[in-house]
């Protein structure tokens, strides 16, 4: 059985499953505010490798039904870019 | 849960998590009632940062002061990490038409007793190594701080719990509960009643709609504030670096305003801010994107004085409705509603935050508070 401490889920932040499942034991019943909490998703890969992992976690804790259930809203940029890159061509 | 309360606080941010905090410490039993969850707005969305040197004068200079006194020691007042550490930070002149703004805050502050230092290029170098020679002309420092937003949001949280704290999540008010001329509780959605004999007002730009149900005009703005967030990186900023082109043109009425502010979390990556507009400027359905002005404007003003990151990654960007008042002053203490409290459209939230739960508890307990807020109150007008 593996040991909910040494389970990485969000593995760009280093997250533990339960510092997860403590965020939801506290009240964070998203995947956005368990974010804000503990940092899931918000390290280089924006949650591509966690978000999955957290909403069925959520289920799991029946915290979320599968009708109810969000992913955290995704942003601009949508994959990393340079500060260089951002807009500022005169052509407009 | 419960359907009857000593207190109801509306808005989970800094100011409302600190009145539940210390209010339930002080044995009343409270109801934190809140929209989307601990800070999913404006609380959530900012540095983190104690700030001072920024503030307005007069009682909110003394309010500023007194706030960042508390913020030193709230970590121990909590028992809980909220990742305080003193930062410099700097306010910057860019260029010559941001130079007698300021001096004049500087001056101001100066003569008001802050220990602010300026300082010119090369002492301005110094202090902060990464800027480009020649990109900036002068800059007020002072000894600040900075807090990481979600520990010290969840620990005031957390804490208020231990103390008997409830929470209602995803829960919008949608009218406060007159009887009387006096406030008795909130309305929700459904139509259903929570009472209480109190009820604080700390819903940032949701706090104008909400007063108006108590006929109240309570005149808390709101802009569309957006930043960046970028791959963390070795240390690379020693303090807060924020523009005086903020005193320049902030808030324009029509346009876009950006002025550059830029801090390193504790987590190494860099925010990078602060593009504004009016909400009423911005078409509904573009409330929630990053604008163009953003990713051009914020890319100028930040290469000219941080040309070394120009290939940094960005990781997302984000956009909050940021309160602000006309004035910059808040709405904060008693409001002319017998049982009903504020405490919102404040200019820098978290250098103040523990004051204002401080304060807010003592009008309710005790009916004192240690300075006279009068000025903050007095503006109000019934709305007919």
């Amino acid at each position: 059985m593996s040991n909910d401490k040494d389970t990485l889920v969000c593995r760009c932040e280093e997250v533990t499953r339960e510092e997860i499942l403590e965020a939801i034991h506290n009240g964070c019943h998203t995947v956005a505010s368990v974010k804000r909490a503990v940092r899931a998703g918000m390290g280089a890969c924006q949650g591509r490798t966690c978000g999955r992992l957290i909403q069925q976690i959520l289920l799991a804790e029946g915290v979320q039904t599968t009708e109810t259930l969000t992913a955290d809203k995704v942003r601009f940029p949508i994959v990393p870019c340079s500060v260089e890159s951002l807009g500022g061509d005169d052509n407009e | 849960m419960s359907n009857t309360y000593d207190v109801i606080v509306i808005g989970a941010g800094y100011h409302g998590c600190s009145c539940s905090y210390f209010l339930s410490k002080a044995g009343l039993k409270v109801l934190l009632v809140e929209k989307n969850d601990i800070g999913s707005g404006a609380s959530g969305a900012n540095f983190g940062n104690v700030q001072v040197q920024d503030c307005s004068m007069g009682l909110s200079f003394d309010m500023t002061v007194a706030g960042y006194e508390r913020m030193k020691t709230m970590e121990q007042e909590l028992g809980r990490s909220i990742s305080y550490n003193p930062r410099g930070s700097l306010l910057v002149a860019e260029n010559e038409n941001q130079l007698p703004v300021l001096e004049e805050v500087y001056n101001v502050k100066k003569a008001a007793g802050l220990g602010v230092k300026w300082l010119g290029p090369k002492e301005i170098q110094e202090v902060e190594p990464n800027i480009k020679p020649g990109s900036v002309l002068a800059a007020s420092y002072n000894d600040e701080g900075f807090v990481y937003p979600f520990h010290y949001l969840y620990a005031l949280v957390g804490k208020a719990v231990e103390y008997g704290l409830d929470i209602r999540r995803k829960t919008e008010v949608k009218s406060l509960l007159i009887e009387n001329g006096c406030c008795k509780g909130i309305i929700l959605e459904d139509d259903s009643e929570i009472r209480a004999e109190n009820v604080v007002v700390a819903a940032a730009s949701g706090t104008r709609a909400i007063c108006a149900t108590a006929n109240l005009d309570v005149p808390v703005l709101t802009t569309k504030a957006e930043s960046f967030v970028t791959e963390a990186i070795q240390p690379f900023l020693r303090n807060y670096y924020s523009s005086a082109g903020f005193f320049v043109d902030s808030h324009s009425q029509d346009s876009a305003s950006v002025s550059l502010c830029i801090s390193q979390s504790h987590y190494g990556n860099l925010l990078i801010a602060e593009t504004t507009k009016p909400f009423e400027n911005v078409d509904s359905s573009g409330h929630d994107c990053t604008s163009v002005e953003h990713c051009k404007r914020i890319k100028e003003e930040l290469l000219r004085v941080f040309p070394v990151l120009e290939n940094i990654q960005i990781l997302r960007s984000w956009v909050t409705a940021s309160p602000f008042t006309a004035t910059y002053e808040p709405f904060f203490g008693k409001s002319p509603v017998e049982g009903l409290f504020l405490a919102a459209g404040f200019k820098s939230s978290v250098v103040v935050s523990g004051f204002v739960g401080e304060t807010i508890r003592d009008l309710i307990v005790s009916g004192t508070s240690r300075f006279d807020l009068s000025p903050f109150t007095d503006r109000i007008r019934y709305l007919n």
